[in-house]
């Protein structure tokens, strides 16, 4: 978004310097106003996940059913014992909205590194050796982005039953496409470049070239990508849950609190509204933690 | 398609038994093999997955198990409702989006800029369905302004609409404002300008057709999205179209619909990205010749 | 030309004949919602209630079960059975015609047989239940069954919806089923495939003054908040399947009334003697009564249900034959008791067990398996709940995906216990996992036994035995919630979730 900030990037990859230099990386965030809220938005429900044993008030399936349905502290009939009010079964909501970031950010962490794994791992075979391995992992990659990605999720979902694994496994794979396809490209492009052909011609074998060429050149635009699909993942993972489709309806998670608080929604919309408001800040976070990541790790690429 | 026609035969085979699941519970086993053999459930799964392609390459997508009735029959009968509600979100994500995404871009900085960003932030992070209930409470229970569920007159279009285009006018806001920021700095602009033309002379001549580009581009995969998305915004609003068909039908575990609305969606959405290509070529001559 | 006229003068005659008869003209328009968009309409296909429900207005049977849950005279005026209880002989009316001009003859009876047995047919097996179906005039019809059948007559009213022989036969059932044509108070309109059903008043039906609407309006709406939403508006005039939590807000409401009524459906904890359940504690009969002893029926009633269900005892609940408060206590909550038989049967720390559960199936059965999980910790049983989605919970015969315990209900819409025990007890069928020959055989002996009387002595006897060696863990009867705005009137729900809406009015 800066225009200063991408410039200095790139005067940095070309001077040698590793891109991802933590105090590098950390002053350009602090320069770009967005970047820092995104930045901020992500850590804070981050350590609420981390700490949410010390943070929540209660625990998460902790509840007495005398204080079923309680309002928010602020309006008639609330309590301050519990900020948000109570869901049917006299659980805090508070508190498990505050565990439910533990959910979403398992699946959106865990979900992105294993899509980004399985991708990089076909898209380099595939790219490198080409041949049938490729025409494999192409038609694979085709076959998922051909049918509508929410509805491969529901019906993979439906498939695999509700389990926190399953959950990551679905969105593991079902992202993977993208990154297959990103890698896949840059194995291709950078193979053609004259350096790279000659190392090729003069016997280094893919041990050598991989690490030394084509990572280093792929991980800047992966690391852009994964952070929209956790965005995503943790996104499409709530309405799972909403469908009655995601993790075991005991754990606390967004989506599942989501679904409940829709059966009460017109006449307790509390149950419904705080966990839609954390699925909204954690999605804005991340995306405009990926926003800044991309403009400044590669100015020039498209809005997608 | 041939792959998708194979991955999801097997996929939703996976998902359990009809058989139980459609019968009453007080069906006795006997009956049970009876209606499995009058369904032809109990073929070797090769001979049906034989079957299912050759009626598949003539347009015959199966038999609903539950409803007894030819899949592209049901499947016809809900499109009309889905693509309305589609072309009503779209319609809504462009009204909003362009005009938005235009004058942020126009005028970097500005609170109109803002907003735009803002609106593109919020279209991102917004989950359609929590927005799909929040409406319903506020307009429809709390005001009475507008139908609560169903497809009844065009007002009971507004809702659903609204949520489902909601994320694609997130999208659509922030690409046309990057799009008009490159626009306008590139070099013809610039020339444009500076040859003295009014500014909104340079915005409808050369802004315009060259920003439509990439939001056509665009439109097609909102669209494709707003298939899928619908699933959640037609069970939110009991809007009759694909989206309820198949929730209903994965849950019934009634693998021929799903299959076929699996099949059918995706179909779709190959049909579109070629719509959308060919609209390019229209709209920019020069990507014809490539 | 003389031809119009003659039709004309038909019509004139017609409407002089039945100004008089219907004293209270049909008016107005119901709208209703249904919970799914229902399966078919066509009788035999009716795979579930809302679909049954919609299906009825369209269609009779020979006989009916009025709102007192007795068997009265339909469209045929009296039946005679004889002695070996084998062969019934049904005098029909002669004054009936379908909505497409048919007139209603022996002959419809052998056709609605005939299609109903269809093996495409959800309920094809109601059909099976008689062995022939003959003409003897005109308006007279003979049906015979292979064994007497305790409840036959019941099953008559309930699946056998009267259907047109020439139409059927001509169009098929699949062609039927899109335009069907009963006998019945209403008919049909049209169908918007997921979004509604209309019919109208069968200006030519048999019943006198009935029905009391003009139009009959079903809107599908699958999810309950939705429906709420939509009774709150005013939207729709019958929301059915809420629950208690839903409605509690709507008693101040005065433009909507609430309807309430026990549910003839037992919820319960079945066990395996089968399968996973070969080798588990559960085999000792003190472990099992150690099981209904630990668990807090009453403690789940209050706190999840709001205090709105009734504690289960047995398989027979409220309301059906043979039920009887005073003998048929459930089960206390004594946890002392239970872990003392526990201990007896040599599980003084108790022990672990996996307990499957259809997440989502039914109204608050998440929280109350998650409430069974913590009640039973108490006595030192470590219960591991599994949820499951509906499709794979269901999909496998003798809850095969599950462990050696589960959570399910059984409902029942004739009034008597007996379909949910031959579907849970006796061997051999999809849902059974617990064997015991004793079960088998008294069933056996109330299926086969015409007498009431006498079948409520059974149920009483099978009442003593599932209580001493039990089968379950028996839970609660719920109550069913549901609202109408306050211009509806005559609306009569039955416990097993069935309405008729012939006799319901509006006003406007």
């Amino acid at each position: 978004m800066s225009a200063a900030g991408p410039a200095t990037v790139r005067d940095a990859l070309s001077s040698g310097e590793g891109l991802f230099h933590p105090r590098r990386l950390l002053r350009f965030l602090l320069n770009d106003a967005s970047g820092m809220v995104g930045l901020s938005l992500v850590l804070l429900v981050a350590i609420c996940a981390v700490f949410a044993p010390y943070i929540a008030p209660y625990g998460p399936n902790e509840g007495a059913l005398l204080e079923a349905r309680l309002p928010p502290a602020w309006q008639e009939g609330g309590s301050t014992a519990h900020l948000i009010g109570t869901d049917q079964l006299g659980q805090d909501l508070f508190s498990r909205m505050i565990y439910g970031s533990r959910v979403s950010l398992l699946v959106g962490v865990l979900g992105a590194l294993m899509a980004v794994a399985i991708g990089v791992t076909l898209g380099l075979l595939a790219g490198f050796y080409g041949g049938w391995t490729d025409t494999v992992v192409t038609s694979f990659t085709n076959l998922l982005l051909s049918i509508p990605y929410l509805v491969l999720v529901i019906v993979i979902a439906t498939i695999l039953g509700r389990s926190l694994t399953n959950v990551i496994l679905l969105f593991g794979v079902t992202s993977s496409p993208v990154f297959i396809r990103v890698t896949r490209g840059e194995v291709l492009r950078i193979r053609r470049l004259a350096y790279v052909e000659a190392a090729l011609g003069l016997g280094a074998g893919a041990g050598r070239i991989i690490p030394r060429h084509i990572l280093p050149n792929i991980i800047g635009p992966l690391a852009t990508l994964a952070t929209f699909e956790m965005s995503a993942m943790i996104f499409y993972e709530s309405g799972l849950g909403f469908l009655g489709l995601s993790v075991p309806p005991d754990v606390p998670s967004w989506g599942n609190m989501l679904a409940l608080g829709r059966r009460f929604l017109t006449i307790y919309p509390w149950m419904a509204i705080y966990p839609g408001i954390a699925i909204a800040i954690t999605t804005l976070g991340i995306n405009l933690l990926g926003d800044w990541l991309r403009d400044t790790i590669d100015p020039r690429a498209e809005e997608r | 398609m041939i792959g998708v026609l194979v991955l999801v035969f097997f996929m939703v085979r996976l998902t359990g038994d009809p058989v139980s699941l459609i019968l009453p519970v007080t069906a006795p086993i006997e009956q049970r093999e009876q209606f499995r053999e009058a369904m032809g459930l109990n073929r070797p799964l090769l001979t049906q997955f034989s079957d299912f392609m050759l009626g598949a390459a003539q347009g015959d997508l199966g038999r609903s198990l539950r409803l007894r009735q030819p899949n592209v029959g049901l499947i016809l009968q809900r499109l009309p409702a889905t693509i309305e509600l589609a072309f009503a979100a779209l319609l809504f994500a462009i009204v909003v989006a362009v005009p938005l995404g235009l004058a942020g871009g126009m005028n970097p900085g500005t609170w109109m800029d803002g907003l735009a960003r803002a609106v593109g932030l919020a279209g991102q992070s917004v989950p359609n369905y929590w927005l799909g209930m929040l409406l319903i409470v506020f307009f429809a229970v709390e005001l009475r302004w507008l139908p609560s569920f169903g497809r009844d007159t065009l007002l009971s279009l507004v809702l659903p609409a609204v949520s489902l285009g909601f994320a694609g006018m997130g999208q659509l806001v922030r690409l046309t404002r990057s799009a008009v920021l490159e626009v306008r700095s590139s070099d013809f602009i610039r020339t444009a300008r500076s040859k003295g033309l009014q500014r909104s002379r340079v915005s409808s001549k050369h802004v315009l057709p060259n920003v439509a580009i990439p939001i056509i581009s665009v439109l097609g995969i909102q669209f494709t999205y707003l298939l899928g998305g619908s699933v959640y915004i037609e069970v939110v609003f009991a809007w009759p179209g694909l989206g309820t068909l198949l929730e209903s039908a994965i849950r019934d575990s009634d693998f021929p619909l799903v299959q076929a609305v699996t099949i059918f969606i995706s179909l779709f959405a190959i049909l579109i990205h070629l719509l959308t290509d060919l609209l390019y070529g229209v709209i920019d001559p020069r990507l014809r010749l490539s | 030309m003389s031809r119009f006229l003659k039709r004309l003068t038909v019509l004139v005659l017609f409407s002089m004949l039945a100004a008089p008869l219907s004293a209270q003209e049909a008016s107005g328009e119901l709208v209703v919602s249904l919970s799914s968009d229902p399966t078919s309409l066509f009788m035999p296909r009716t795979a579930d209630r809302t679909a049954a429900n919609t299906a009825w207005s369209l269609y009779n049977s020979l006989v009916w079960i009025n709102d007192d849950l007795e068997i009265v005279p339909a469209l045929a005026t009296s039946w005679e059975i004889t002695d070996d209880g084998t062969e019934y002989v049904f005098e029909l009316r002669d004054d009936v015609t379908f909505h497409n001009g048919e007139k209603f003859t022996a002959e419809s009876v052998v056709a609605t047989w005939e299609t109903g047995m269809d093996p495409s047919n959800d309920y094809a097996n109601a059909f099976e239940e008689a062995d022939s179906v003959e003409v003897i005039d005109d308006y007279t019809v003979r049906i015979t069954t292979p064994e007497p059948n305790a409840t036959f007559l019941t099953r008559l009213a309930t699946f056998w919806g009267m259907v047109p022989p020439e139409y059927i036969r001509e169009v098929g059932i699949d062609a039927f089923a899109q335009e069907p044509v009963g006998t019945g108070p209403f008919r049909f309109v049209s169908r918007a495939a997921g979004d509604r059903v209309v019919m109208e008043a069968n200006p030519d039906y048999w019943e006198e003054g009935l029905p009391r609407v003009e139009r009959l309006v079903y809107r599908v709406i699958p999810d309950a908040s939705t429906r709420l939403a939509a009774i709150q508006t005013g939207e729709i005039d019958i929301a059915n399947r809420l629950t208690f939590d839903q409605v509690r807000t709507l008693e101040s409401n005065d433009d909507i009334e609430l309807v309430s009524y026990l549910n003839d459906r037992a919820y319960y904890v079945g066990f395996k003697n089968v399968g996973a359940g070969e080798g588990t504690p559960l085999e000792d009969r003190r472990v099992r009564q150690a099981l209904n002893y630990g668990t807090d029926r009453f403690g789940i009633i209050a706190a999840i249900f709001s205090g709105q269900a009734e504690p289960l005892a047995s398989f027979i609940v409220q309301g059906n034959l043979g039920y009887d408060a005073e003998m048929m206590q459930p089960y206390p909550y004594d946890p002392e008791r239970a872990m003392e038989l526990l201990a007896e049967a040599g599980y003084p720390d108790g022990f672990q067990i996996a307990m499957g559960c259809p997440a989502d199936g039914y109204v608050n059965i998440n929280e109350v398996c998650l409430a069974l999980q913590r009640s039973l910790a108490q006595i030192g049983v470590e219960v591991n709940v599994d949820f499951r989605t509906t499709n794979s919970f269901w999909s496998e015969p003798n809850y095969g995906v599950t462990g050696p315990m589960y959570v399910d209900s059984w409902s029942s819409e004739i009034g008597e216990a007996l379909p949910r025990l031959q579907g849970a007890l006796i061997p051999g069928n999809y849902y059974n996992t617990w064997e015991d020959e004793r079960f088998a055989d008294l069933i056996a002996e109330i299926e086969e036994t015409v007498d009431r009387e006498a079948r409520a002595a059974l149920y009483q006897e099978m009442h003593e035995l599932m209580t001493e060696d039990p089968p379950f863990i028996y839970l609660y009867q719920p109550m069913i919630f549901e609202a109408t705005t306050s211009r509806v009137k005559g609306y009569n729900p039955r416990p097993a979730e069935e309405y008729f809406l012939k006799s319901v009015s509006v006003t406007n």
